[in-house]
Parts: C-alpha cells; sequence; structure tokens
C-alpha cells in the first residue's frame, strides 16, 4: 500500500514541479524573444540616429549663405561639405508613406531615407516616426508655417529629432517601440 | 523515488545553469555597448577638450603655431593635434585640428577660426564732412577731402570727397572745398570740382545711422561707445556737463549734455569725439581749439577749429541751420588720424586669452 502511495506521490509532485519548469521555460522563451526583438529595434534606431547625428552635427559647414533650404516636420534639406573635401554637398532627409513598406507585417513602417547630393543609392532606414522641430537662437520653436520662407529658415539654431521604431512583427499581440530624442545644436549655424 | 528526485534536482541546476549562462551573456554584451559608448563620447570629450584648449592658447597669443603634430596624453586617452594657418574662401583663417584616441575610439575635429579685429576697421562715412542734412558752407573755412597725415602734411592721390550729404550742399562766402576723385586732387577752391563734392547720396547700408555705433565698421563685440567711455579705457571720459572733461581729449569723448547743447565747444585733444543723445537733437556748436580724429555729432553748427581727420554729422534737421562753418578754421581729412581714433576703441581683455576669436566653420 505505502508503495502505492509513494509512487502516486511522486507522480503528483513530480508532475507538478515539471509543470513549473515548463512555465518557466516558456516564460524565458518569451523574454528570450521580447529580448531578441528589442535588441534588433535598438540597433535599428542606434544606426538611424548614428547616420542623423553625424550629419545634422555638420550642417552648414563650410557654407557661406543660406543653409537650410527645406525644413519641415518629416523633411530636411541642408547643405554642408560633409565629407570635409571643399565641395558643398546638398543632404536631404525624408520620410516616404507607409505603403512604401507593405511588406512589413508592422502597418506603421515607413522608410527614412538620406540622399545626398543628386546619387540615385540612398540610404534607407526603417522608422516608424520621425520628427523634426526647428528652434531660434532664443531657443524658441519656429512654427512650420513660417519655415516656408527662407530669411525664417536662416534663424535656425537648432534641430530636435524624434525618431520612434518598432518591432516588424507582433509580440505578445503588441508592437514593441523604442523612441529617441535629441536636441543638436549645429556649430556652424 | 531518490533516483527520481536526483534527475529532477540536476535538471532544474541544469536550467539554472543554462538561464544563467544566457543571463551572463546578456550583461556582457549590455556592458560592452556600454564600454563603447563610453568610449566614444570621451574620445568626443577630449577632442573637444583639446580644440577650446588649443584656442585659448591662441587667443593667448596669436601667433601660436603647431605646424607639426603633437602627441600628448591626456585623461586616460591620447591628442594629436596641430594648429596651422589655412585659407578658405578667399579668407585667411587659423586651422585647429585635433584626432582623439580613447580605448581605441577615434574622433577628428577640424575647426577654423579667425582673431577678431580688435578695434573697428573703418566708418561709413566717406569724406571730409560727411552729413545726412542740407549743407552750407560761410566764412573762410577750409574743407579739404584730399588725404594727410594726422600733422596736417598732404599726401597725394589717396584723399576722397571734401562734402558727401545724402541732401545738397551749398558753398558760399570765402570757404574754400577741396578734394580727391579718381586719385586726382583738387586743391581748396571757393569754385570747387564738383566731382569732389557729392551730393543726394545713399548712405553706405542704405539706412543713414542714427547712433554713433552705427558710423563705425566692424565695432569689437558690438560694444556701446558710451559705455566704453564710461569705463575710462585709453582716458575715454563720458560727461553730461561739458564743463566737467578733462582736457586734452583722449579715447573716446562721449559728451551727452544735459541741456542738449554744447557751446564754445572746447574740442582740443584727439580721438573719438560724440556729440549725442538719444532724441539726436545733441548740439556742437562754436567749437574751439584742435581736434585729431573722428568727431560724430548729431547736430553741428559752426565749426571754427583745426580739425585734422573726419566729420560726421548725423541730423536730418539742425536746429541752427544747415551752417557747418562760418568763421576760420579747417577739416582736412586724414586716414592716418581715422585709424589712430579707431584704435582708440580697444576694450581691454586682461591675462589669459585676452584676445577673442570667431569661429567660422567647424566640422566634428
Amino acid at each position: 500500500m505505502s508503495d502505492w502511495l509513494d509512487l502516486i506521490g511522486s507522480v503528483i509532485i513530480g508532475g507538478l514541479v515539471i509543470l513549473m519548469i515548463t512555465n518557466f521555460k516558456l516564460s524565458i522563451n518569451s523574454a528570450a524573444i521580447q529580448n531578441l526583438h528589442s535588441n534588433v529595434i535598438q540597433r535599428q534606431v542606434v544606426s538611424s540616429t548614428e547616420v542623423i547625428e553625424h550629419d545634422i552635427y555638420k550642417v552648414g559647414y563650410r557654407i557661406n549663405g543660406d543653409v537650410i533650404i527645406e525644413a519641415d516636420s518629416n523633411e530636411i534639406r541642408f547643405l554642408s561639405d560633409i565629407d570635409n573635401n571643399g565641395t558643398a554637398d546638398e543632404i536631404r532627409y525624408y520620410l516616404t508613406g507607409t505603403s512604401s513598406m507593405s511588406g512589413s507585417f508592422n502597418p506603421g513602417d515607413r522608410i527614412l531615407w538620406r540622399k545626398l547630393n543628386n546619387e540615385t543609392i540612398s540610404t534607407p532606414l526603417v522608422i516608424t516616426e520621425l520628427n523634426f522641430s526647428y528652434y531660434d537662437s532664443l531657443g524658441q520653436f519656429i512654427d512650420y508655417n513660417m519655415l516656408n520662407n527662407q530669411s525664417s529658415r536662416n534663424t535656425i539654431k537648432s534641430v530636435k529629432v524624434k525618431i520612434e521604431c518598432q518591432t516588424g512583427e507582433l509580440i505578445n499581440d503588441k508592437f514593441e517601440k523604442i523612441e529617441w530624442e535629441k536636441t543638436i545644436r549645429p556649430k556652424n549655424i | 523515488m531518490s533516483k527520481f528526485i536526483l534527475i529532477l534536482v540536476l535538471s532544474a541546476f541544469a536550467t539554472y545553469g543554462i538561464i544563467s549562462f544566457t543571463q551572463n551573456q546578456n550583461v556582457t554584451t549590455a556592458t560592452h555597448n556600454s564600454v563603447e559608448n563610453y568610449s566614444a563620447t570621451q574620445a568626443r570629450n577630449l577632442a573637444n577638450s583639446a580644440i577650446q584648449m588649443l584656442m585659448s592658447k591662441v587667443a593667448d597669443n596669436a601667433n601660436y603655431r603647431v605646424t607639426s603634430p603633437i602627441t600628448e596624453q591626456m585623461l586616460d586617452g591620447s591628442v594629436t593635434y596641430m594648429v596651422t594657418d589655412g585659407v578658405i574662401d578667399g579668407e585667411n583663417l587659423i586651422k585647429f585640428y585635433v584626432e582623439s584616441n580613447y580605448n581605441e575610439y577615434e574622433k577628428e575635429i577640424s575647426v577654423y577660426a579667425k582673431p577678431l579685429d580688435p578695434y573697428p576697421t573703418g566708418v561709413t562715412a566717406p569724406a571730409a564732412i560727411t552729413a545726412n542734412n542740407n549743407l552750407l558752407s560761410l566764412g573762410n573755412i577750409t574743407i579739404d577731402g584730399r588725404d594727410h597725415t594726422k600733422m596736417g602734411t598732404l599726401i597725394p592721390g589717396e584723399g576722397t570727397y571734401g562734402i558727401w550729404t545724402t541732401q545738397t550742399f551749398t558753398n558760399s562766402g570765402a570757404s574754400d572745398i577741396g578734394g580727391t576723385y579718381n586719385n586726382v586732387d583738387y586743391n581748396p577752391s571757393k569754385n570747387p570740382d564738383p566731382s569732389i563734392i557729392a551730393q543726394n547720396q545713399t548712405w553706405p547700408g542704405g539706412t543713414p545711422p542714427t547712433t554713433p555705433e552705427e558710423v563705425l565698421l566692424d565695432l569689437p563685440f558690438n560694444i556701446s561707445l558710451k559705455e566704453y567711455a564710461k569705463s575710462g579705457d585709453w582716458g575715454s571720459q563720458y560727461v553730461t556737463n561739458p564743463n566737467l572733461l578733462t582736457y586734452p581729449l583722449q579715447g573716446v569723448t562721449y559728451v551727452e549734455p544735459t541741456d542738449g547743447a554744447w557751446i564754445n565747444a572746447n574740442i582740443i585733444g584727439n580721438g573719438i569725439l560724440i556729440v549725442h543723445n538719444d532724441q539726436l537733437n545733441a548740439i556742437l556748436k562754436n567749437t574751439t581749439g584742435a581736434f585729431t580724429g573722428i568727431i560724430i555729432a548729431d547736430d553741428i553748427i559752426h565749426l571754427h577749429s583745426n580739425i585734422i581727420g573726419a566729420v560726421i554729422s548725423l541730423t536730418q534737421n539742425p536746429s541752427g541751420g544747415n551752417t557747418i562753418g562760418n568763421s576760420s578754421g579747417y577739416v582736412l581729412y586724414s586716414k592716418e588720424a581715422l585709424k589712430g581714433a579707431l584704435m582708440s576703441v580697444r576694450p581691454r581683455n586682461y591675462g589669459f586669452a585676452s584676445n577673442r576669436l570667431l569661429i567660422r566653420h567647424w566640422y566634428e
């Protein structure tokens, strides 16, 4: 009789332990997947921001005259000798619509293009949101409507960039996201 | 039973080991990322610090240059730097180049800067007498736009207009007007050559000045001449009561008469003499004594002095008519006297980094 009790007790205890371990393993797997995707979008953000920071810091370098040619909430076009070779370059950042990423599982994915001069091959960066804000020498926000004319664009002294990246796939029924925001004060304007 | 428990315990250990290993890997990756980020930031800080230190050295000694690369240890990293002369778009500049290294992370910064001019480079007044009103000369005054030394010796072919005004000029009495046009000198005469009298002109820059500061070109640090005169630098003075002036005048003499006029004004001295108030109606009347330098006044009535340099009148509506001179005396244009006067506007900076640099281009 006692052997049977031992056996039944062992099965119950063993079963509970196995269930706990299985549950724990599932949680670990889920966390690992989240972690992996988080790493991926972190790298996505880092690579995007490194490129943007690299360029925006150089706005107006070795340019005499108008520097920022176009300034909007999701687009900026400016001049700079970006490669320090003595020749002025034109750099343009602009965001496409969501239809450009129709193959993505995330309906919010869009492409941020970086175009250097008239080159046909540009650098695409996948993000979900981009916002440029512009400030004058007193740190006051410049309304986008005012930036239609060059004299207003010439008052820009700092640019705030906000970027949001999301995972390409649903994680636990939601898209994981990372936001990055920085105000850059180019030294040449 | 005991074997089964042993298997479970070993399995638990194995699971814990795997989890722990994975977590350690994550921590290692995170630490690596942090170190990378820290190193990149430190490299950037090093480069920026080195640039600032080099600029301070140039600010302290404008001739400081490092034409061959020098490497120095700094804050657990190293910086290699050069300070050379460079030309960009025809402008002579000083180039600062720094390459920093911290934990194998490198950062390069190139900066082009130029030393600020320590004093104004000129005036926006192109004649012996420049005015923003109708002008009339009477008496025996001589107005000569030909160039002279500050002692009054003629320098041929280097001068300018005798009279330049945004309105009109009438020469009457026995006054003589001379000047230079296209490097040709015209002796002072009662019937002057029209080319040395410029009338109905537009002020350089488009708008006539309403403050003395607007008359001077490249005023260092956009200082206020009134505040500068109050500082006493180079013998400068600021008074509201001209009786309190100390002679001879030197540096910038700024008179803002309480009653609106400085009559029988003894102007003996040199430098820049300003008679101005916010209403643009401060009067300088019936001057006496010799002056070398630049006179800027709102409303000038009757110059009777011997002046070497230039005279500028700001008002459009002189209170006592348009007569700039009705007796003896002369105004001789002199570039040397002008430069000497402009050099009296030299704000003093003391000690380390006493010179200022203007950053023209920054690449990082």
